[in-house]
């Protein structure tokens, strides 16, 4: 088939950006679409054109790397797929696909489709983790866990980190990144002891990071390649008000994490 | 070239690692933060051990590739991580682990090493479950196993299919905390290019800022390599697409010794090459293999009918046909080589790439007539859905179709039994080192190694190396590190400079399709000789004719990506020649020559070694060096599985 | 003790304090609405409703600081939200393709001014007589007491009003589409967080939503259309 590729082309960081339009014949419908980017990034390194920069590593949609918007929807029209899993037989012969990064103050372009995402490493560094050094746990049997609980952790924990809830939301929140991530460990015995503390500093650290509010559009919810919901987000949302209502911490207590 | 073991021969392997432990020295806790250690890799074993050393107050600086350390390739394991806590009371025990692996490992690995992961795995699942890895739970709240990979017992722990996933995000959890905590200093986007070595000892790396081109040095009193396999050396692999040899090749260059680069792993179901597009491939759980049959055409001329227009008497269920005990169950590496044989005989499935359709059915016709479609989907359903997803085929349907692929790389930098390599103070943990896992890996033993190298191991045996030392001994000024730096960014410029007319992804490509030809499933000594040959034409035409577009100073993938194919340039040749050399065939090396009845023959009188390579320059050969493999607690013994 | 400010700086505090002001709001609506069905029972039922609510100034009064206070904290969470979100995004995407979110969900910015507008003229309509708002009705009446407005007049005159008849009907659509997503998502900006609290949550939200969009807007219609609120 063929296609018409609008990418945004971006030099750097701090260089403006513009779209740039090409033209792609002899596209298999059984390509993945990175690998259609692949093919257009050989064919413009031929001519002696700089190729399209975008993240990608795994290939098989586990690795979060990849991501970019194609014509408004973050990893394209197929759902619950990662770009890198998205094939071109979702897409027609004559297409105009537009190609744009994620869109977000706290997701500086890098180049071209490349975004920086290490807003959401310095979100974890606030609290995504269970204070617990190596070497120093009980028997893993001695902890019982639910399995109803065991598995909503699960759905929470197969966040990917890719990105795809902040570019879709229309505020470009990443409240369902913060909002996973808080739920999983919320929802296991392991994870009470630091919880409304880790609610409360993920949360703020959100929100420095220049991230946008939640308004429950439920874009993300539907823009997520791992299908993490929304009760994510009001989980964090119920745990943030509880550390601030409810929860005491020691008048003078340490407030150094690790 | 000195290779002994250094594992305790004066104790009995169950004793072993307790007596290393306590003879081995210890750091001062209030000395610790003075010494900077280096790991570079961020996946199972880097992050694992870059989060425990923190904790332990080391000063410690973490290197990956990639955007995150979150995304490093261990993410990808699916199928699980074994561990030998007898949960199910099924007769599961340290020993038995760690006789399962030897034999599996087809008797090439070395068994202090084995039985040390086979006695740490059980911390491990403390350890990740205390992090809060969401592991699979009966209804009672205990942790779920499952046999796995044709194990005997119920060891393998799961969350669902992302067992890396998870236990990657703890380690990674745990190294954020020891971040936040300022005790370990993470550098993303970085990717090392070279080993500084210094009066014999590793004090340092050289690595390239991706996002900005600064090459730039980093100098420590012990360098970790957590780099990962090799696998991508065939072009189409089921690793990531960044995974690469250069920092194990690098360090290999200043001293380190290879042990094994002919070991790979082929892993048998994976979905068949669709096109001379294809940039990867992607694994479908071994599991699928317990209730689907794998067949072709008997006659060739079938090859091109519809599956369901083939009749049943004019198919060939070659496994259970050949192997009539286990059937569709053999180990990889048999079904793997079997279905390479029916695709050569032409009687391959599916889509003709390059001439040659390659493709074996996986059919589940059988078992939803037998169990019920809902059945099926009850076990299958996410994976069906992905091969959906890839393939636009429904396997409800139709049969699925699969071909084997590379899969992991049970070879690496030689390390002694404190996973240290022949360069002191440069240790090596994971995929990257050759220890544990001999001629074939046992599936989700992956992880196992990763992590027990990472939080369990390594912890002990740095701080023995680091107490030998004077604290920041190194420093970034001195000759070695100007040396090293300005010879990356020479080759780095040479690399800018050629501006010739074929793409980097083109010569992988030749690479790789070579290598998978002549170093993948059956080896033969003449095909790897044609391959020795070849290997330098390519290497000298990347080195004149590969163009690199954009600039060095830069985010530049196509640079990143000339640096680690020329490395596998020079790589694949030591690979290929070990693979001659090693006159036999064990686990995963299969070499034509030496088979009985289809079976791999090992010669156990002449091979019973690791084959250690010591790098004597480009294109020259290097030297081999051996170190005796002892089988003193696991009598060898011949696989068998008609 | 409680750090207030810190809440309120907090994405989530912001969000929080719009859901209780708005669900003060919301439960305001309510009560206005069973009130106002009086209309269909008559000038006496409507008048006798709006004498007896003045019957205790010390209430009414109440009630308005308590709902004024609500309005001004959930204005000032929409801009402090608005800003927030306009700073979080600064270069649109060329193409824009909502799969989730809703109608309802995707117009709460032009809702809510739409609404707080309404809310000013309606109060200028029928309730701020004799501070010289009256302009902005046609015949203001104040029953025999002298200081009870005659509502049920002063309702059937104005909506009698094509202008302001439907101008009515079109803020009470919003007003609905308004509730409709608020509703819902503030048990979330609270916490709630079970599917099946939520699902309830969502029906009673629903259900309540329907009931003061549509009561309203049939007493505005029926006015309109001359079924009720004549003589």
């Amino acid at each position: 088939m063929k296609l018409t590729l609008e990418i945004w082309r971006q030099a750097n960081k701090s260089a403006a950006g513009a779209f740039e339009t090409y033209s792609l014949e002899g596209v298999s419908e059984h390509m993945s679409f990175l690998e259609m980017l692949d093919v257009l990034n050989e064919k413009l390194t031929s001519e002696g054109k700089e190729p399209v920069a975008f993240e990608h590593d795994c290939r098989e949609g586990i690795c979060g790397a990849c991501g970019f918007v194609i014509n408004g929807r973050p990893h394209g029209p197929q759902p619950k797929t990662t770009v890198c899993q998205l094939h071109m037989r979702s897409f027609k012969d004559g297409d105009r696909l537009v190609l744009e990064p994620w869109r977000a103050a706290a997701f500086p372009v890098i180049k071209d489709l490349v975004v920086d995402r290490s807003a959401f490493d310095r979100i974890i560094q606030k609290g995504g983790f269970i204070s617990v050094n190596t070497g120093s746990p009980q028997d893993a049997n001695a902890i019982l866990v639910a399995k109803n609980e065991s598995d909503k952790a699960m759905d929470a924990a197969a966040c990917i980190g890719c990105g795809a809830c902040v570019a879709s939301c229309p505020n470009a929140s990443a409240s369902l990144f913060t909002g996973a991530k808080i739920s999983h460990l919320a929802l296991l015995p392991q994870g009470q002891p630091e919880r409304w503390k880790r609610a409360e500093a993920m949360l703020e650290q959100h929100d420095l990071e220049g991230f946008g509010p939640c308004s429950q559009h439920g874009e993300c919810e539907a823009a997520c390649p791992k299908g993490i919901t929304l009760s994510n987000i009001a989980r964090m949302n119920g745990d943030y008000l509880f550390s601030q209502l409810a929860y005491s911490p020691r008048v003078g207590a340490s407030t150094e994490g690790g | 070239m000195d290779l002994s073991s250094k594992a305790p021969q004066d104790v009995d392997i169950r004793q072993a690692w307790d007596t290393h432990k306590f003879r081995m020295k210890l750091v001062n806790p209030a000395n610790r933060r003075k010494y900077r250690v280096i790991v570079v890799g961020s996946g199972l074993a880097g992050a694992s051990a870059a989060a425990t050393l923190g904790e332990h107050g080391y000063n410690v600086a973490c290197f990956c590739f990639q955007d995150s350390p979150r995304r490093a390739h261990s993410i990808a394991a699916q199928g699980g991580i074994n561990a030998a806590k007898n949960y199910q009371n099924d007769g599961d025990s340290v020993w038995r682990l760690f006789y399962d692996t030897v034999k599996g490992g087809d008797f090439r690995s070395r068994e202090a090493n084995v039985y040390r992961l086979a006695q740490v795995s059980v911390n491990i699942i403390d350890q990740a479950t205390a992090q809060g890895v969401p592991f699979a739970r009966e209804y009672g709240g205990t942790l779920a196993n499952r046999s796995f990979g044709g194990a005997q017992v119920s060891r393998t722990f799961y969350a669902r299919g992302q067992t890396g996933q998870q236990l990657l995000l703890g380690a990674y959890s745990a190294l954020e905390r020891q971040i936040s905590a300022g005790r370990v200093k993470m550098h993303a986007r970085t990717e090392m290019l070279d080993l500084v070595v210094e009066d014999g000892r590793a004090v340092g790396i050289v690595v390239r800022n991706l996002e900005t081109g600064a090459v730039s040095t980093h100098a420590a009193d012990a360098v970790v390599l957590a780099t990962g396999g090799y696998g991508n050396v065939f072009f189409l692999s089921t690793n990531a697409k960044g995974s690469n040899v250069t920092a194990a090749w690098r360090a290999h260059r200043r001293g380190a010794v290879f042990a094994n680069p002919c070991y790979t792993q082929i892993h048998p179901t994976c979905i068949p090459v669709s096109g001379s597009y294809q940039s990867k491939l992607t694994l479908m759980s071994e599991s699928l293999r317990n209730d689907g049959r794998v067949w072709v055409p008997k006659k060739a001329e079938d090859c091109g009918k519809a599956p369901d227009q083939i009749a049943e008497a004019d198919r060939d269920y070659y496994l259970e046909r050949k192997y009539p005990s286990f059937g569709n169950l053999c180990p990889r590496d048999i079904a793997s080589r079997a279905a390479k044989e029916a695709c050569d005989d032409g009687r391959g499935v599916g889509p003709k790439v390059e001439g040659v359709a390659r493709g074996v059915y996986l059919d589940f016709a059988d078992a939803i007539k037998r169990l019920g479609k809902s059945a099926v989907e009850e076990r299958y359903g996410n994976l069906f859905e992905m091969y959906e997803r890839i393939t636009g085929e429904n396997p409800y349907e139709v049969p699925m179709r699969m071909y084997p692929a590379v899969h992991y790389t049970m070879g690496g930098l030689w390390v002694d039994y404190n996973l240290q390599s022949t360069v002191p103070g440069l240790f090596v943990i994971g995929e990257a080192n050759f220890s544990d896992h001999g001629a074939n890996r046992l599936g989700a033993s992956a992880l196992m190694q990763g992590l027990a190298d990472g939080y369990f191991v390594l912890p002990f045996t740095l701080p023995n190396y680091l107490a030998g030392v004077k604290p920041g001994g190194a420093n970034e000024g001195t000759a070695a590190f100007k040396a090293a730096e300005a010879d990356a960014q020479g080759r780095l410029d040479k690399l800018m400079g050629i501006k010739g007319k074929r793409t980097v992804d083109s010569f992988h490509r030749e690479l790789g399709n070579l290598m998978w030809e002549k170093c993948g499933m059956a080896r033969t000594r003449e095909g790897l000789t044609e391959l020795l040959g070849r290997i330098p034409q390519i290497r000298q035409e990347f080195w004149e004719n590969v163009t690199v577009p954009g600039s060095p100073g830069e985010l530049n993938q196509s640079l990143e990506k000339a640096g680690r194919v020329a490395d596998y340039l020079e790589f694949a040749e030591t690979m290929a020649l070990d693979a001659r050399e090693r006159e036999e065939s064990c686990g995963g090396h299969f070499r034509s020559e030496y088979e009985s009845e289809g079976e791999a023959k090992r010669d156990d009188a002449n091979f019973c070694y690791a084959a250690a390579w010591e790098f004597k320059g480009v294109g020259q050969a290097p030297v081999l060096h051996k170190e005796p493999l002892e089988f003193k607690y696991v009598p060898l013994a011949t696989r068998n599985y008609k | 003790m409680i750090d207030v400010g810190r809440i309120w700086r907090s994405s989530a505090g912001t969000k929080a304090a719009m859901a209780v002001s708005g669900m003060i709001l919301f439960g305001f609506t309510i009560v206005h609405l069973l009130g106002n069905l009086n209309m269909f029972l008559g000038r006496e039922h409507m008048n006798g409703y709006a004498t007896t609510l003045h019957a205790v100034p010390e209430v009414v009064y109440a009630t308005r600081v308590v709902l004024l206070g609500a309005l001004v904290v959930h204005v000032a969470a929409m801009i402090k939200l608005r800003g927030a979100s306009n700073a979080a995004r600064p270069v649109p995407y060329k193409v824009v393709t909502p799969v989730a979110s809703t109608m309802y969900s995707r117009t709460m910015r032009v809702t809510g001014p739409i609404v707080l507008a309404f809310i000013v003229l309606h109060l200028l309509n029928l309730t701020f007589h004799g501070v010289g708002a009256n302009a902005l009705h046609p015949d203001f009446r104040l029953q025999a007491d002298g200081t009870t407005p005659d509502a049920y007049h002063n309702l059937g005159t104005l909506l009698r009003l094509p202008l302001w008849g439907v101008f009515y009907l079109v803020a009470n659509a919003c007003l609905g589409f308004h509730l409709w997503h608020g509703a819902v998502a503030m048990f979330r900006s609270l916490g709630l967080s079970g599917d099946r609290q939520m699902a309830t949550a969502r029906m009673g939200a629903t259900a309540l939503t329907a009931l003061v969009a549509g009561g309203n807007v049939i007493i505005a219609a029926s006015i309109l259309s001359r079924i009720i609120g004549q003589g």
